[in-house]
């Protein structure tokens, strides 16, 4: 059993931990949920003992009798890796890349000299294998990257329960897997808490991985438990207004009408993405790795169209060729009646736009707002005279002050980065706007913000969509048409609505099987 | 102000003063051979004291900066002239022929050990201050080139770059307008470094005979003439080498003042 009592946290007199109380009950698992800064990871690390540098604690974090903000570093690192293991989302970053799995397994064992060295092995051959990882399958000398972001995560837990800890710290685990992944990694956990007895402490933004997962949950809101409680009561009453904020947003539905069908403008007959094998002695090359196999679609003018698929099923391959940033090696692509290729003209470019996932990663970090948002205008034969005007206009359009546009953009908030994002794409007035993942990276209010804006702004412009993404219920919220992609080709395509309630493909009815979803029941129950 | 900056700042422009100075005035002429007062020590009309040929060490070192100045200078232009683009170029088209052939010629040249094929330059066009700076600007440019390249790799895989190129703009414009904005914060350290290499190496060729000639005083030369009396007049040799401590240490917290500068994250952190 391990309690927080009043657990605060400042950091350099900014408070990041305000009262917290959290009681984390033996073979149970705890969720802790919130949005970004809200504090979840900032707890585990107090619970860790691994808080920065100048951080200012109070309250108690008793495991039994001792109370970890007090006992001495030494005694920490006992604790660390035995009594409690932790789990982070980027499952790349947290295994050494040069060591190989066994070794990275057996480290644990070996530093707190619970075993010898061929006892350890023996052990980490034992955890791979209880996590899926058997040796026949995967011997403990292959290295992470030659493993899958799944198999990787796998790595990781095996290494945290390798000691059988009391307490599992899982940070994020699944939030940069994809869902089907997700569903097998959580299933996992789950097993092992059964299986061991051991407590799982799992910090996710996700309300419906925790309904599905935790006995009891936490809801973060700024440094501060605002409520918790047994899941399935806590979901029925949800007392606090930001629990009903934080559930309403997640299953947030803009207000958008399909528009009236209207002219193709995109148009992709058996579109071949080849990129060439790798080099195999002097002069042989691997057959080519085909990315897009023949994938044929037309969108129309006004028309929202979903794209999903899982990593590394060729979207955003797919995405680059229709922004004819990569040369196709079969079948066409033709917007505005013309093929897009290196003859595709600039002021037809113009047409297309794009958003991309990363709001930190878009712009460039020198750049004022005004230049990076007018970045497009070079695609016009000549650059427009009013140029600050037409920016304020944009900015204004997705909500921001047009006083925006003399700050850099380490500024702004990643929702706010998100809306400069969409004002750089609308500002060439474009017929088509193609969002890749352009949602996935942000809060889940943050998201709903978003995706009310582009339907405004659909709505308003008569825009396009084309929507790449790995969520289904957003993809399902605000596409007409959607394409199901698995290894570089289309399985399934159809009305949105029709294809959500009765899928045809079998992977199309995988990936909704996988989606984890609040019951219904328990929803209904708050409706009435 | 950072406090690195202004330091820094302050004994670099020192010595940059004290050259531009020596054009126009020294205490006195450094030509100027007279025995009788040699190896005076500092105090009275000659401030630093005399050298073992009765010349105005003050006034050498004056001198003495223009030339070591000037050769790192022009040596650093050069390499970063050329090595800059060359690692563009080579980012813009990575994986292909281009960057094959800019990574490794780079490679080639430094393969050679420099300072051995700058006494080879010197030696067979002749040793003098021009030869000094070719022959140390050609080792900069690989420096550069691959400094630039490999920084640009990691850029060019970034969403702006990628937000650029469906803008329509060219390889050439990217590196321009993105590429080259963000990787200079690297490049003026690289540059500061070179320059104190510059001096450094200036100052061991004409340590060797084959950089500045005399009568001109550079740096190196003023230590090379004080090592035969190392033993009996050690400050001959101790102030050309205070003079490029300082120069390199002036420059080397420049560089990272003007780093942090440039940068306007951190530009408004220090309000």
């Amino acid at each position: 059993m391990i309690r927080c009592e009043s657990l605060s946290v400042s950091i350099h007199d900014e408070p990041i931990l305000r009262d917290v109380t959290l009681d984390i009950a033996p073979g149970k698992v705890t969720g802790l949920v919130g949005e970004s800064g809200s504090g979840k990871s900032m707890t585990a690390l107090a619970v860790m003992g691994l808080l920065p540098r100048g951080a200012n604690v109070s309250g108690r974090v008793m495991m039994g009798d001792e109370d970890l903000l007090r006992v001495p570093e030494k005694r920490l690192c006992d604790i660390r890796g035995n009594r409690i293991g932790m789990i982070f989302q980027e499952p790349m970053t947290a295994l050494n890349p040069v060591k190989c799995i066994g070794d990275q397994v057996a480290e644990t064992l070996l530093v707190h000299g619970k075993a010898s060295r061929s006892e350890a092995r023996r052990i980490a051959k034992e955890k791979l294998a209880r996590v899926g990882l058997p040796a026949d399958r995967f011997p403990l000398s292959r290295f992470p990257h030659e493993l899958s972001g799944g198999q990787r995560q796998r790595v990781a837990i095996a290494t945290a329960i390798a000691l059988s800890p009391e307490l599992l710290i899982a940070d994020e685990p699944t939030t940069a897997l994809d869902v089907t992944t997700q569903a097998q990694i959580l299933d996992l956990l789950n097993e092992i808490v059964d299986e061991t007895g051991m407590s799982l402490l799992l910090i996710t933004h996700d309300l419906a991985v925790v309904a599905g997962m935790a006995h009891h949950v936490a809801v973060m809101k700024e440094g501060e438990i605002v409520e918790s409680g047994a899941t399935e009561p806590l979901f029925r009453a949800m007392e606090h207004p930001y629990t009903k904020r934080l559930f309403a947003a997640t299953a947030h539905q803009p207000d958008r009408r399909p528009l009236p069908p209207e002219d193709p403008i995109l148009d992709l007959t058996d579109v071949v993405r080849e990129y060439p094998g790798a080099r195999r002695g002097i002069f042989g090359r691997e057959a080519p790795f085909r990315a897009v196999n023949e994938v044929s679609f037309t969108l129309h003018a006004g028309e929202s169209l979903g794209l999903v698929g899982e990593s590394g099923c060729g979207k955003s391959t797919l995405t680059r060729a229709i922004l004819g940033l990569e040369p196709v090696q079969g079948g066409q692509i033709r917007a505005f009646d013309r093929p897009v290729d290196r003859s595709f003209p600039n002021a037809l470019r113009a047409g297309i736009q794009v958003v991309f996932q990363d709001p930190y990663a878009s712009f460039n970090p020198r750049w004022r707002v005004e230049r990076l948002v007018a970045e497009p205008f070079h695609l016009m034969p000549e650059p427009p005279s009013d140029r600050r005007d037409r920016v304020a206009q944009v900015l204004e359009d997705v909500g921001l002050k047009p006083d925006a546009m003399d700050r850099y953009i380490h500024e702004f908030s990643g929702g706010q980065r998100q809306r400069i994002a969409i004002a750089r794409a609308l500002i060439t007035k474009p017929d088509l706007i193609v969002l890749d993942e352009a949602v996935s990276a942000l809060d889940v209010s943050i998201r709903a913000q978003i995706l009310d804006l582009i339907s405004r702004l659909q709505a308003e412009h008569r825009l396009s969509y084309i929507f790449i993404s790995h969520d289904l219920s957003v993809v399902r919220a605000v596409t007409d048409r959607v394409l199901v992609m698995k290894a570089g080709e289309i399985v399934e395509a159809g009305e949105t609505q029709a294809v959500f309630d009765a899928p045809g493909h079998p992977y199309t009815r995988q990936l909704i099987a996988a989606t984890p979803r609040i019951p219904e029941d328990w929803q209904e129950a708050k409706h009435a | 102000m950072k406090p690195a900056l202004l330091i820094g700042g302050a004994l670099s422009a020192l010595m940059v003063a004290a050259a531009l100075l020596s054009l126009v005035w020294t205490p006195f002429d450094v030509t100027q051979v007279d025995i009788p007062p040699r190896l005076l020590p500092p105090g009275g009309a000659h401030l630093l004291g005399t050298d073992h040929f009765g010349r105005d060490i003050l006034s050498m070192l004056m001198t003495g900066a223009r030339t070591s100045i000037a050769v790192a200078l022009v040596a650093v232009a050069i390499g970063a002239g050329l090595g800059v683009p060359l690692g563009l170029t080579a980012a813009a088209y990575r994986g292909g022929l281009i960057d094959e052939a800019i990574s490794r010629g780079s490679d080639l040249v430094f393969a050679f050990p420099s300072l051995v094929i700058a006494i080879l330059i010197t030696a067979t066009f002749g040793p003098s201050a021009l030869n000094a700076i070719i022959a140390i600007g050609i080792f900069n440019i690989p420096v550069f080139a691959r400094l630039t390249r490999g920084a640009a790799l990691s850029l060019w895989t970034r969403e702006f770059i990628l937000a650029a190129r469906t803008c329509g703009k060219s390889r050439t414009r990217i590196s321009a307008e993105h590429i080259l904005p963000n990787i200079l914060n690297l490049l003026i350290v690289q540059a500061t470094i070179q320059f104190s290499l510059g001096i450094l190496a200036e100052a061991a060729l004409s340590y060797i005979g084959l950089g500045a000639q005399p009568p001109t005083p550079s740096w190196g030369r003023m230590l090379s003439e004080a090592q035969t009396m190392i033993y009996s007049a050690p400050r001959l040799a101790m102030w050309p080498g205070l003079a490029i401590v300082a120069m390199v240490l002036g420059l080397n917290l420049m560089g990272d003042g003007l780093r942090d500068l440039t940068d306007p994250r951190l530009r408004r952190e220090r309000g």
